[in-house]
């Protein structure tokens, strides 16, 4: 038996688990920052020094450390800007990680039976996914809006009824290629069932595309979420959300700076780490890259 | 549409103890133009009338110029793609009959290794779940079972037992390939489609590989329907080979006879344009001239007159018959009539 091709060498030495740990190469500094974004949205109530909406006029326009009751100033109408952010995360998470969640599930699905199943499957599910991106989504929020009343779920619907097109679309064209590989057509020669298929050897190979929508996709429901809000579809007028606080900040950018740019600065943060969060999530998953190093 | 009752048959074979036997097997492919108004426009005759045995233990070769019909006639074989017309025996039952036992059976009876060991193999799945895929689907075992049998494949196959946990990206094309032979042989199948399975490899790395193959043939009694253009490795595996040109046999023999003396001029010329293993080897020189006529559209006759150096008034007109001219050796070619 000629073994020229074969590499002698024996399996991977056994790691403790700080090793194991360490190999992994987490994303510390995304990873503390979402935790934090977790920890305010669930403890809002403990963390934040103030009640997020009540009035104090006579303190309103504090400047950032002005005042050592108020960390990072108050608004026009005098309420906390730090309890408002702490608050603001949990919209946050509430409503666009609940919407991006239940989009990414549910056009994911879409997209892997449109684009495996194929034929009138597949042309019935585009037609549709067509009308939903061709669809304005203020105009379909508004819609939402009448039927249902003005509130979280009503944003939460509003915005996951124009994501999950988005990920269906993108999925299916990933399939497509995906299928085409002989080891699907192999399985499909072996018997391995179509569910089976689409778990083990279609949906694995399509995650990376998922990571990197997921974590593109973040940012713009923040700031849809804050425009649906600022159009008085979304949540009521000054309820703490980083979106509408910086559409309210907007109005009197020059006079008080600081009331956009520390929601501003929040959504950036929160954004950019989950994009790292995806990155690393996606190199993890892929096993070429996970032993290469 | 020339519609004619299977004129490849080979008379005289008959098909008495053959594991696998394609009777008259046709695939057109209809072809539509527009989009919202279609309509059908043509009809590609892939495949168009396919007779052949694939006796137990042995393997049956197809060669032939890319676009013969060679693929398309293994994926009906495989249960990829169903015949427009003909029917396929497995064990002397038709597969079109098949009751959902059989069919289950039959997919573990019958396997595939194909061509690019690059996209063979799920990148996400570790070796041994791909090569456990196939016992996992067809057999209920204990954990512990399959363990073993992942490794006992991995060792006839030459690979290491250790090499299970790894991921197909950390072998190469050869070892690539002997994971995929690993997975065919998972469910101890009668019979594994090969197709083109050495030509992405390394020619360095080719006899190996075919070494393998031709070792586990006889250690399990396997069936191969091998489909090749190197004329080379089907000399070297085949018990019997099939001529393919525009989706009809036009010669069928054992290698030794076909090599030795082919008959149809397209064999010949096929032979001829394959490198000698002697440069001063003297040979029968055949060029072809013009190219293979598109399926779309094939010319009457015999498919291969308006490149034939040999051809008469009716090979423009009468289809010619595949016969047995000595025992075991069938041509469709009006010169030997």
């Amino acid at each position: 038996m000629a073994t020229s091709d074969l590499v002698l060498e024996n399996a991977q030495p056994q790691l403790s688990w700080r090793g194991r740990l360490a190999e992994k190469r987490l994303p510390w500094i995304p990873i503390a920052v979402l935790l934090v974004l977790l920890a305010c949205a669930a403890f809002a109530h403990w963390l934040a020094p103030h009640d997020p909406t009540s009035l104090n006029v006579i303190n309103s326009k504090l400047a950032p450390f002005e005042s050592r009751e108020h960390l990072l100033g108050t608004d026009v109408l005098g309420r906390d800007m730090l309890s408002r952010l702490i608050y603001g995360a949990r919209t946050t998470v509430q409503i666009s990680v609940t919407a991006l969640a239940l989009g990414a599930v549910i056009g994911t699905v879409i997209g892997l039976v449109s684009g495996y199943w194929g034929s009138w499957a597949d042309a019935v599910l585009m037609r549709i996914t067509d009308a939903a991106l061709g669809f304005p989504t203020i105009l379909l929020a508004l819609v939402v809006v009448v039927i249902m009343n003005p509130g979280p779920p009503a944003i939460i619907l509003a915005v996951l009824l124009t994501v999950w097109a988005r990920f269906a679309r993108m999925i299916r064209g990933d399939v497509l290629t995906v299928k085409g590989y002989d080891f699907v057509t192999l399985a499909r020669i072996t018997g391995v069932k179509a569910p089976i298929i689409l778990w083990r050897h279609i949906f694995p190979n399509v995650a990376n595309t998922l990571m990197v929508i997921t974590s593109l996709m973040v940012g713009q429901i923040i700031l849809l979420e804050a425009a649906l809000s600022f159009l008085g579809l979304g949540l009521s007028p000054g309820a703490p959300a980083w979106g509408i606080m910086v559409a309210e900040g907007q109005e009197v950018i020059l006079d008080v700076w600081w009331l956009s740019l520390f929601p501003g600065v929040a959504i950036t943060v929160v954004v950019l780490a989950f994009n790292f969060f995806g990155d690393w999530l996606r190199d993890y998953l892929d096993p070429k890259l996970r032993r290469a190093r | 549409m020339a519609a004619v009752a299977s004129p490849t048959a080979a008379e005289g074979v008959n098909g008495d103890g053959a594991l696998v036997r394609l009777e008259g097997i046709r695939r057109h492919f209809p072809v539509y133009r527009g989009n919202l108004l279609r309509r059908r426009t043509g009809t590609v005759k892939a495949v168009d009338g396919i007779s052949i045995n694939i006796m137990p233990g042995q393997t049956y070769s197809l060669v032939g110029e890319s676009g013969c019909g060679k693929t398309t006639t293994s994926r009906m074989l495989l249960m990829a793609d169903e015949p427009t017309d003909g029917s396929i025996y497995f064990d002397s039952r038709p597969m079109a009959q098949f009751s959902g036992a059989e069919r289950r059976n039959f997919r573990a009876s019958v396997q595939a290794v194909f061509q690019d060991p690059w996209s063979s193999l799920n990148p996400r799945m570790r070796v041994d779940q791909i090569i456990s895929e196939p016992l996992i689907t067809h057999q209920r075992l204990s954990r512990s079972a399959v363990r073993s049998q992942v490794q006992e494949l991995l060792q006839v196959v030459g690979l290491h037992p250790f090499h299970a946990e790894r991921y197909p990206h950390e072998f190469s094309g050869g070892q690539r390939q002997r994971i995929a032979i690993a997975r065919a042989l998972s469910t101890r199948p009668k019979l594994i489609v090969l197709d083109e399975p050495v030509s992405a490899l390394d020619v360095s790395i080719r006899a190996q590989i075919l070494n393998l193959l031709k070792e586990l043939q006889s250690s399990y009694e396997l069936s191969y329907l091998l489909i090749a253009h190197n004329l080379a490795t089907v000399r070297y595996m085949s018990h019997t080979v099939g001529v393919m040109y525009l989706g009809k046999i036009v010669e069928e023999a054992p290698p030794i006879e076909l090599f030795t003396d082919p008959q149809h001029p397209y064999t010949k010329a096929l032979i001829s344009a394959s490198l000698p293993a002697h440069p001063r080897q003297q040979r029968e020189e055949i060029v072809l001239t013009g190219e293979v006529p598109s399926p779309l559209n094939p010319p009457g006759g015999c498919a291969f007159h308006p490149r034939c150096p040999f051809v008469m008034e009716r090979c423009s007109t009468d289809l010619p018959v595949m016969r047995e001219h000595q025992p075991g050796h069938a041509t469709a070619c009006h010169l030997y009539d």
